[in-house]
This record gives C-alpha cells, sequence and structure tokens, in this order.
C-alpha cells in the first residue's frame, strides 16, 4: 500500500511542479494553490503514464525508465522553478481565506458533506474492487496487459480474440495503474480505487478552487455542493472508469481558459490549456473529440481578440500532450469500432428522423436520471438564473458555453452516425457522457449565477468572523464530523441482517448461501431464499452465548421451514404468504461463526409469470438479536 | 435584492445534500464477511481461477490458449464468465476456437459436465467446481 501511495504521491508531486512552472509569474502560486493542486493530480498522472507508456514498449522491466524520466522531468522543472524563484516563494502566508459568515457556513456544510461523499465512494469502491463491468473488462484488463504481459502487451493486447476489450482506448488511466504496480511489485485493486478517487477528489477541488478564484467563496461551496450532491459522481469516482478523469480534464480545460481572461499573452496558461485538452485525448476516445472542439473554441477567441502569440503555445501544449496518443493510435491500436467502416454510407442517418427521434428522447430521459438523483436538481439550480436574469459571464468564460454545446452536439452526431444499435449504444453510454461533462456544466453554472461577486460582497462582508468565531466553527464542524461517522457506521452492511452489542461481545447476522441478498424499504429489511440457505452467526464474545433470533417471515404458497444447527432441528414453523411473526429462535452459540441452515419442503415458485423471474420460496423479515446468559 | 439572490441558492444546497443523505441511507456498507456469497462476482472468479493461472505459469505456456465455456446449458451469462475468465487470466489470450489450440481452459460450471466432454481433450488438471486445464489428445 505504501509503494502505491509513493508512486501516486511522486506523480502528483509532478504534476503539481509543471503546473507552478506554467503558472503566471505575475500570479503568486501560493494564492492559487487551489487551483494548482488538483490541476496537478491530473497533468502528474498524464505525464508519468506517458513515460511509463514508452518505457513498456522498450523494457520488461519499464519503471527503472519511467521512473529516471519522471526524476529528469522533476530536475528540469524544479531548476525552472528555481530560476524565477517560485519555489522560495511558496508559503502559506499568502494564502487567502474568506472569512464571512456565509462563506464559513456553507464550507462548513460542504466539509461534512465531503466526508458522507468520502465513505459513499470507499462503500462503493469496497463493494466493488474491481469496479464494474467497463472497469474491469476494458481498463483493469489493459493494465493487466501493461502489467503481466511486459514489453510483448502491444501483440497479445490487440490479438483479434480479445478486441471486445477495446484495444483501441487510450491509456492514461491503465499506464497510470500499471505504473502504481510497477512501484508496488504487483497487482491491487486499491492502486485502481486511489488513482480513480484522486481524479474524482481532483475534480470537485478544482471546481471549488476554480469558482473561489474567479467568484467568492459561497459560491464555490455551492458549485461543490452540487457535484457532491451528484450521486453517481460520488459513486463513480472509484469506480475504476476513465470517464471521471476525462470530465477532470475537460474541466481542467475550460478553468485554464477562463483563468487566462485577463490577458492572452500569458503562455504559460496556454501551453497549460493545451496539456489539459491533449491529455483528455488520451484518457479516452470522446477526448478526441474534445481536442477538435477546444482547438477550434481557443483559435476562434484569438481570431477574435486578434491575437496569435498563445495560440502557438497551446497547439505546443497540445502537441506534447498528444505524443502518446498519437504514437499509440497510428503504431499500435487497431482501428476504432465506431469510425471503422465507410463513414460516407451512414451520412444518410442524419436526415433519418426517426434516429434524431429516438437521440433526443433518450436526452431527455438521461438528462433526468444520469446523476441518479433522488430530486433533480435542474428546477432549484434555474430559480437563481431566472432571478437574475441574463447571466453576467466574462468574455472567456463564454468560451465555457461553446465548449459544452459542441461537446453535446458533437455527442449527438456520433449518435447519430454510429454504426451499431442505437438504442442500444444510447443505453449503454449517454449517462456516462453527460457525467462527463456534468462538472464543467457546474462550473459554468456558478460563474453565471453570481458575477463577479457584487451582490454577494455587498450582504455579506459586513459581518466577518473573529478568529474565536472560526474557532467555534471548527468546534463545531468536528462534533457534526463524529455524529456523521457514528451514524454512518451504524448502518447495516449489505449481507448484514441484524447487529447487537452486549456486555462487550458483538453479535452479528448475515447472509450465507442460498439468499438473493438483503432488499429494502424504508420499513422493512429482508431477503428472498432460493431454496436451502444459511445464516452466519458471528460472535465476538469470549464464553457461549446464548442468542435469541426474532423474525418475521413470508412464503410464496404455503410451506414448512426448518432450521438446523450442528445437524439438529432447532426451529421449525409452517409460513404464509402474509407476513407474519413466527416463534424465535433460541440456542446457545460458541464465539466465532456458525451456520444456521435453513430448508423447505415445497420447491421454489416464481416471483412473477416472466420468464426472467426468480424463483423463491420464503422471505426472512426484520431480523432482530437478542442475547442473555447461556 | 441581494438577500434573495443568495436567498435562491438556499434551495440549490438543500437539494443537494438530500441527494447526498438519501444515496448515503441506500448504499449500505460492503458485507462484512469476505469469504461469504455476498462477495463480488469478479472477486469470486479471480479466487476461483487463481490455481488455474498458477498451473498456466508453471507450464510455460504463453500466447493464445482455447477456451471452452458451458456451451452444453443455455446460460445467459457464458458471455460474462468467458470475460471474467479472460480478465483473470491475463496476459494469456482466450481463443473460443479451439481448432489450433493444443491447451484449453474448461470453464464448465459444475463438475458434473466433465463427463461430457469431446473425446479429443484430455484433462491435464481439474482444479475444482468444473474448471479444468486440457490438452489435446493425441491422434
Amino acid at each position: 500500500m505504501i509503494a502505491v501511495i509513493v508512486a501516486v504521491a511522486s506523480a502528483w508531486a509532478l504534476g503539481i511542479l509543471c503546473v507552478s512552472a506554467l503558472w503566471p509569474r505575475h500570479r503568486l502560486v501560493s494564492k492559487d494553490w487551489n487551483i494548482i493542486f488538483p490541476l496537478g493530480i491530473g497533468v502528474g498522472f498524464g505525464v508519468t503514464s506517458g513515460f511509463f507508456f514508452f518505457a513498456s514498449l522498450l523494457f520488461d522491466r519499464p519503471l527503472f525508465l519511467s521512473t529516471a524520466l519522471d526524476l529528469l522531468c522533476l530536475a528540469g522543472v524544479s531548476w525552472h522553478l528555481r530560476g524565477r524563484g517560485l519555489l522560495s516563494s511558496v508559503s502559506l502566508k499568502g494564502m487567502r481565506w474568506e472569512c464571512s459568515w456565509l462563506t464559513v457556513l456553507a464550507g462548513s456544510i460542504l466539509v461534512q458533506a465531503s466526508v458522507v461523499a468520502i465513505a459513499l465512494t470507499a462503500r462503493a469502491y469496497a463493494a466493488e474492487p474491481y469496479g464494474s463491468w467497463d472497469a474491469w473488462a476494458i481498463w483493469n484488463m489493459h493494465a493487466r496487459f501493461l502489467f503481466r504481459a511486459k514489453a510483448h502487451w502491444p501483440i497479445l493486447a490487440h490479438q483479434a480474440q480479445v478486441a471486445w476489450t477495446h484495444s483501441d482506448y487510450p491509456l492514461l488511466v491503465p499506464a497510470s495503474v500499471a505504473r502504481a504496480w510497477s512501484f508496488a511489485g504487483g497487482e491491487s485493486t486499491f492502486a485502481a480505487g486511489l488513482i480513480s478517487t484522486l481524479f474524482g477528489v481532483a475534480t470537485v477541488w478544482l471546481l471549488i478552487g476554480a469558482v473561489q478564484r474567479l467568484r467568492n467563496g459561497f459560491m464555490a461551496a455551492v458549485g461543490g455542493l452540487i457535484l457532491l450532491g451528484t450521486p453517481a459522481f460520488v459513486t463513480f469516482s472509484s469506480n475504476e472508469h476513465a470517464d471521471i478523469p476525462l470530465g477532470f480534464f475537460i474541466l481542467s480545460t475550460a478553468v485554464v481558459i477562463a483563468l487566462s481572461k485577463s490577458s492572452r499573452d500569458e503562455r504559460g496558461l496556454s501551453l497549460l490549456a493545451g496539456i489539459c485538452a491533449g491529455q483528455a485525448a488520451w484518457t479516452k476516445n470522446e477526448g478526441v473529440l474534445f481536442v477538435v472542439i477546444a482547438t477550434f473554441i481557443w483559435l476562434l477567441w484569438s481570431a477574435k481578440e486578434g491575437s496569435t502569440r498563445p495560440n502557438i503555445f497551446f497547439i505546443i501544449g497540445l502537441l506534447l500532450a498528444l505524443v502518446p496518443e498519437v504514437y499509440f493510435k497510428v503504431i499500435l491500436a487497431p482501428a476504432n469500432d465506431i469510425a471503422s467502416g465507410s463513414i460516407f454510407q451512414r451520412l444518410g442517418n442524419l436526415t433519418d428522423w426517426s434516429r434524431h427521434r429516438l437521440i433526443l428522447k433518450s436526452c431527455a430521459r438521461d438528462l433526468l436520471r444520469f446523476g441518479e438523483w433522488k430530486t433533480t436538481p435542474f428546477l432549484v439550480m434555474a430559480l437563481p438564473l431566472l432571478v437574475q436574469g441574463k447571466p453576467r459571464l466574462a468574455l472567456r468564460e463564454w468560451e465555457i458555453v461553446g465548449i459544452v454545446t459542441l461537446m453535446l452536439a458533437g455527442y449527438y452526431t456520433v449518435y447519430l452516425l454510429t454504426p451499431w444499435d442505437l438504442a442500444w449504444h444510447l443505453d449503454t453510454s449517454l449517462v456516462r457522457l453527460l457525467l462527463q461533462l456534468w462538472p464543467c456544466a457546474v462550473l459554468l453554472w456558478s460563474l453565471a449565477v453570481m458575477p463577479d461577486g457584487v451582490y454577494f460582497n455587498r450582504f455579506s462582508s459586513a459581518v466577518i468572523l473573529s478568529r474565536k468565531m472560526l474557532i467555534v466553527f471548527a468546534i463545531l464542524n468536528l462534533g457534526a464530523f463524529g455524529g456523521i461517522l457514528a451514524l454512518l457506521s451504524s448502518q447495516l452492511a449489505a449481507n448484514e441482517l441484524a447487529v447487537k452489542h452486549v456486555w462487550g461481545a458483538t453479535a452479528r447476522v448475515t447472509l450465507g448461501e442460498g439468499w438473493y441478498g438483503t432488499e429494502r424499504n424504508h420499513r422493512d429489511r429482508w431477503a428472498w431464499s432460493e431454496g436451502k440457505s444459511s445464516l452466519l452467526v458471528h460472535l465476538d464474545a469470549k464464553k457461549p452465548t446464548r442468542l435469541t433470533l426474532k423474525f418475521a417471515m413470508r412464503s410464496l404458497g404455503d410451506r414448512q421451514v426448518t432450521a438446523t444447527l450442528q445437524n439438529q432441528v432447532v426451529w421449525r414453523a409452517s409460513v404464509h404468504e402474509k407476513l407474519a411473526w413466527v416463534d424465535t429462535l433460541s440456542s446457545i452459540f460458541s464465539p466465532g461463526t456458525t451456520e444456521i441452515i435453513f430448508a423447505t419442503n415445497t420447491p421454489a415458485m416464481p416471483e412473477a409469470p416472466a420468464k426472467d423471474a426468480r424463483p423463491l420460496t420464503f422471505s426472512i423479515y426484520n431480523l432482530q438479536v437478542e442475547s442473555s446468559s447461556p | 435584492m441581494a438577500a434573495v439572490r443568495i436567498a435562491v441558492l438556499l434551495p440549490v444546497m438543500g437539494v443537494a445534500i438530500f441527494n447526498l443523505v438519501h444515496r448515503a441511507e441506500t448504499l449500505s456498507p460492503a458485507p462484512v464477511d469476505p469469504t461469504s456469497a455476498a462477495m463480488d462476482h469478479v472477486m469470486k472468479q479471480e479466487k476461483r481461477f487463481g490455481d488455474l493461472r498458477r498451473s498456466l505459469e508453471r507450464r510455460g505456456l504463453s500466447g493464445a490458449i482455447g477456451y471452452m465455456g458451458n456451451s452444453t446449458a443455455e446460460d445467459p451469462h457464458s458471455t460474462e464468465d468467458y470475460y471474467l475468465a479472460q480478465f483473470a487470466l491475463v496476459p494469456w489470450v482466450l481463443d473460443r476456437h479451439l481448432e489450433s489450440c493444443e491447451w484449453v481452459v474448461a470453464n464448465l460450471g459444475s463438475s458434473a459436465a466433465i463427463s461430457n466432454l469431446p473425446p479429443s481433450w484430455q484433462v491435464a488438471e481439474d482444479f475444482g467446481d468444473g474448471l479444468l486445464l486440457l490438452k489435446r489428445s493425441a491422434p
């Protein structure tokens, strides 16, 4: 685990130094640390994954060469920073802290929301350590080819038999994971989960830092809360896909564009914008579309301003970041399945109105559900815009409107031209595409609803918190933090039916074999049995303890259910369709894990007439454990 | 007016918090006993294929190896089983076309299916639970 953390931290440190080196001379690094640090995560992984990719083509053990390249880059950037006197000037003294009560209140809520979000991200990771389908079937699969096949990986990973793994997908995420595994000397799901989660953290952090820099702390907290209040974003962050990293690079390009609003002569920011855009293409194929759009927007705006100098630096940054992507696509990767075949034959799809209808219908459906919200936030997000009137964005910020709009138009066109079954393609990808653009859309909203903090300052700057009040807020936050952790830790695990703490002992009942998993509503928690099934009683105690299990049962059809413990029948009851409390099961349990086996005398019945309906027997409801001395 | 403009942001924060809290209520902590039936299906397959992978390494096999799934039954999960087998066995490339393969991974789902194996294959190693390494019989 430590080696993985070293691998990740070294990439991050390199990224921070690279971003700092490109930061404009007249802006204090210490003032913009809230933007530089999260940007460093993405840039660091982009640079180190590129080095690792090239090294992996040459050597069976690519870590030596890739680390040497990392160090060379680190030394070069440090020398450059030293020349600028930046390293010595970085200190916490210059950091600006907004202290209006409104900002501190919103910030406190944001901190507590972050605690919950981190807990949920960790839960999502623990439930699927290898990630969900695309994570293991594509991204972690490619990481394994890079790590396990050594220098032969390009031959093996691009065989026709494994074309279903999408061998043409870019390698920023897989190469970063394989690099971390090389540091650790072995595979661990922790590395993939950590890298994935860091991109989620960086996205929220960058959004907050950028809005704070461009508007104010209060608005930054609101924007951050919207992202954290998007459950799909929170749980997807640790899911080891490449959609959150791509969303990060889209957001980072937008942030750098918005920051360079004051002067187009900021060569470093132009270079950085190009690098961020290029790394989007090295992350996912949709990033190639983003590169085209970002370049178009950048050049268009430069032409409008009559300035050409920053264009050169944007293009240099873009080309630098695209080196591994271009080599991979031109030399190694097979043709992309969507782009292969004659695109001209598919141009007729552009006038196929049934396809337009289907895409629009899916967009309307998925716009409401892609965040997996319980309550969709769009209505309340529209309120501030309605109150305010037209959004007052700065000139460069309108470029973000262009990016989001053109990306949506680009995705729309790809769907029109896709060779795949359109309905299937929409069903399996649209929510992820919307999630990629969501952080950028939230940034845009946060900037649009509060133009330059004018009315915010008028309303809140009169009440500045004293240091004592800040300490009180900090203590209150700690209290809330403890309360949230206590609430979260009291929740039952996915396979848990009951927990009882008594006299220094803990009794825990979990599902064993033969169940369909726990289900719940606001009142009940239950599990259906396939037929023969078992409950596991875990007793953490020094001596045998009498435990009593109380539960309700219902069944599909009338049946008798028997419970046996070490081949002895300890409980038997007739169970019917109507839910009812039944006799309790009481026995003396030894410390450790004991299995109670439930069986029934009647075969399972389908729960519904449908073909794929589950065959069910009986279900156990609202199990409670009570204990007493033996 | 400034107060109104701040006030209209409060519902945004409220909805965000509500959505987060709701997810916290519905997303249970991961299963407490990793050896139980509630284990993630990818983890289960990783564990299941572990011995086979070590056997392939020991035998010094490389490149493409045949893959025989549970084709005798109408198993809706057969494609997923194949993908999971490939994920577990990287860097070997699993080929569903067995004609040119000398070695085959048989992922039959249950030990009972072993009796239906084609005669051209002999069991080189049985890893239990319907997972076998087969070698083409000499003609």
